[in-house]
C-alpha cells in the first residue's frame, strides 16, 4: 500500500501530519490514534467539542482515509468501525522515508560537503590493502590479552 | 568535547587546510578581478560600453556576412567574455543557493529523533544540536547550510556502521562545519563556472576540494586513529551499487582514491592536484585578452578603464 501516494504534496513549513495531509484529515487521524478502533460518531463528537464540524464532513474524510489505506474499515454498512492501519510513529517514519529517498540523489552535487561524494575512480588494489589493514588491526585487538 | 579532541591538530592537516584555503582564495581573486573589471567597465565607461555593445552587434553582423572576418571578429569581441563570466557567476550562485536551501529545508523537514546510537555519539561530541537524522535507507552524511551549517546523517548510515565509525564520520563532517565548507563550496562552484575560460580555475578547484577532504580525514585520524574512519569509508563504498563500474586503472587520483591512500599511510606525502603549467599559460593569455590588457579590441578595455580612472583622479 503506497504511503507514497500521500506525499504528492509535502508542505515543508507545516508541522507534523499537516505536512502530508489537510488540516481536517490530520485532526481526524490524531483522534483516531487517540481512540483506536472507533466509529464515525465518536470521532465527530470528540472533534465537534473543539470546533464546528458536520457529521457528514467527518464521515467523508474517514471514508476517504479508508480508501487511501490509512484507516481500516470494518463492520456492516451504517455501522462501520474504523481503526488506524499503523501507529502514528510508523506512519510518519514511512512518509519521511519516502520523501527523503532520492533527496540527496536529486541534489547530490550541490553546495554541500558529503562524506563520500562519489564512489568511482578508486584504485581497487588500494581498497583491498586498506580492507586487509583494518581487518588485521581488528584481529590483533581481539587476540591481544587484556 | 570535540573542540578538545581536535586541539591536537596534526601539522599535516594544518598544511592541507592551508592548501585548501589558498586554492580557494586564488579562485576568489581571479573571479574578483573579472567581476571588478566588469563593474568598473560598466561604471566608468558607460558611453564606451554603449559603443562597445554596438561594435559587438556590428561585428556579429559582419561575421554573418563575411566569414573571412571571423577571427578578427572573435578577437575584437572577446572582452564580452568578462561580462558573460560575471553573469554566469551571479546566476550560478543564486541557483545553487536556492537549490541548496531547498535541500536543507527538506532534510530538516524529514528529520527525526536521533535514535540511541546517534544520540550517544552526538552527545559525546557535543554536537546534539548540530546533527539531524534523516530517515533514508541510503547511507550518507553531509554538511549543509550556509550561515548555520548542520550535519545530516541518514538512518541508513547509522544502521550500517558501528558506533565508533559513526563517531568518525561525525568528526569528519564537523571539520567541514568548522570551515564553513558549504558556503565555500557555494562560492567556489559559482567561480569555477564563471571562470570557464581560464583552465587554471578547474585545477584550483580540484586542489581545494582534495585538500579539504584530506585535511578533515587527517584530523580524525590524528584524534581517533585510522581504523574507525577507514571502516566507515569502506562500508559506505561497499554499500554503493556503482561499485561494479569502478575504474580498474592503477594510479587513478580521484579524491576518494587519495583519501584511501592517506588512510593506508597517514605519514605519506600525497601530491595534491596542482595548477598545470599549460593551464596557467593559457589562462594568462586568455585573461590578458579578455581584460583588454592587449589593446586589440574596442572599448570597454582594461586600458580604457585605467585611463578613465586616471582622468577622474586628476580632474
Amino acid at each position: 500500500m503506497g504511503t507514497h501516494r500521500y506525499v504528492q504534496t509535502f508542505r515543508l513549513h507545516d508541522r507534523g501530519l499537516r505536512r502530508v495531509m489537510g488540516s481536517l484529515e490530520a485532526e481526524v487521524m490524531e483522534e483516531m490514534w487517540r481512540q483506536g478502533r472507533t466509529s464515525i460518531r465518536r470521532v465527530w463528537e470528540s472533534l465537534s467539542s473543539r470546533r464546528t464540524l458536520s457529521f457528514n464532513s467527518v464521515m467523508t474524510i474517514m471514508n476517504r482515509l479508508a480508501e487511501k489505506g490509512i484507516l481500516i474499515r470494518g463492520g456492516r454498512p451504517r455501522a462501520h468501525w474504523f481503526r488506524p492501519r499503523e501507529s502514528r510513529d510508523a506512519f510518519l517514519t514511512r512518509v519521511s522515508k519516502s520523501v527523503a529517498e532520492g533527496l540527496v540523489k536529486d541534489f547530490g552535487d550541490y553546495a554541500v560537503a558529503q562524506f563520500v561524494a562519489a564512489v568511482r575512480d578508486v584504485d581497487p588494489q588500494r581498497l583491498d590493502a586498506l580492507r586487509r589493514a583494518v581487518r588485521d588491526t581488528k584481529t590483533r585487538r581481539r587476540v591481544r590479552p587484556r | 568535547m570535540v573542540f578538545v579532541m581536535f586541539a591536537h591538530i596534526s601539522s599535516k592537516s594544518d598544511e592541507l587546510s592551508r592548501a585548501a584555503t589558498q586554492s580557494w582564495l586564488w579562485l576568489a581573486a581571479l573571479g574578483g578581478a573579472i567581476a571588478l573589471f566588469t563593474l568598473l567597465g560598466t561604471w566608468l565607461g558607460l558611453r564606451e560600453l554603449g559603443s562597445g555593445l554596438l561594435h559587438y552587434y556590428q561585428t556579429c553582423r559582419g561575421v554573418l556576412e563575411s566569414q573571412q572576418q571571423f577571427v578578427s571578429a572573435v578577437v575584437s569581441t572577446i572582452s564580452l567574455v568578462a561580462f558573460a563570466s560575471t553573469g554566469i557567476g551571479i546566476l550560478s550562485c543564486i541557483a545553487e543557493m536556492w537549490s541548496s536551501r531547498a535541500l536543507v529545508a527538506r532534510l530538516r523537514g524529514v528529520g527525526l529523533a536521533h535514535g540511541p546510537v546517534l544520540s550517544r555519539v552526538a552527545l559525546r561530541l557535543g554536537l546534539q544540536h548540530r546533527v539531524t537524522r534523516v530517515e533514508d535507507h541510503s547511507a550518507y552524511a553531509l554538511t549543509a547550510g550556509f550561515l548555520h551549517p548542520q550535519i545530516f546523517v541518514s538512518s541508513g548510515l547509522v544502521d550500517l556502521l558501528e558506533e565508533d565509525e559513526v563517531e568518525a564520520v561525525l568528526c569528519h563532517e564537523f571539520c567541514h562545519l568548522l570551515q564553513h565548507d558549504p558556503l565555500r563550496r557555494l562560492i567556489g562552484r559559482a567561480l569555477r563556472r564563471a571562470l570557464f575560460f581560464l583552465p587554471v580555475a578547474a585545477d584550483l578547484w580540484a586542489r581545494h576540494l582534495t585538500a579539504a577532504e584530506l585535511a578533515a580525514d587527517g584530523r580524525v585520524v590524528a584524534a581517533q586513529g585510522r581504523d574507525s574512519l577507514a571502516g566507515a569509508l569502506l562500508k559506505i563504498i561497499d554499500s554503493e551499487p556503482q561499485l561494479g563500474s569502478l575504474a580498474s586503472e592503477v594510479g587513478v587520483n580521484s579524491i576518494l582514491d587519495l583519501r584511501v591512500a592517506q588512510l593506508l599511510d597517514p605519514q605519506a606525502h600525497l601530491a595534491l592536484p596542482h595548477a598545470r603549467r599549460m593551464h596557467v599559460a593559457a589562462s594568462t593569455v586568455m585573461a590578458a585578452l579578455v581584460l583588454g590588457v592587449i589593446p586589440i579590441h574596442t572599448p570597454p578595455s582594461f586600458l580604457d578603464i585605467v585611463a578613465h580612472a586616471g582622468l577622474a583622479c586628476t580632474l
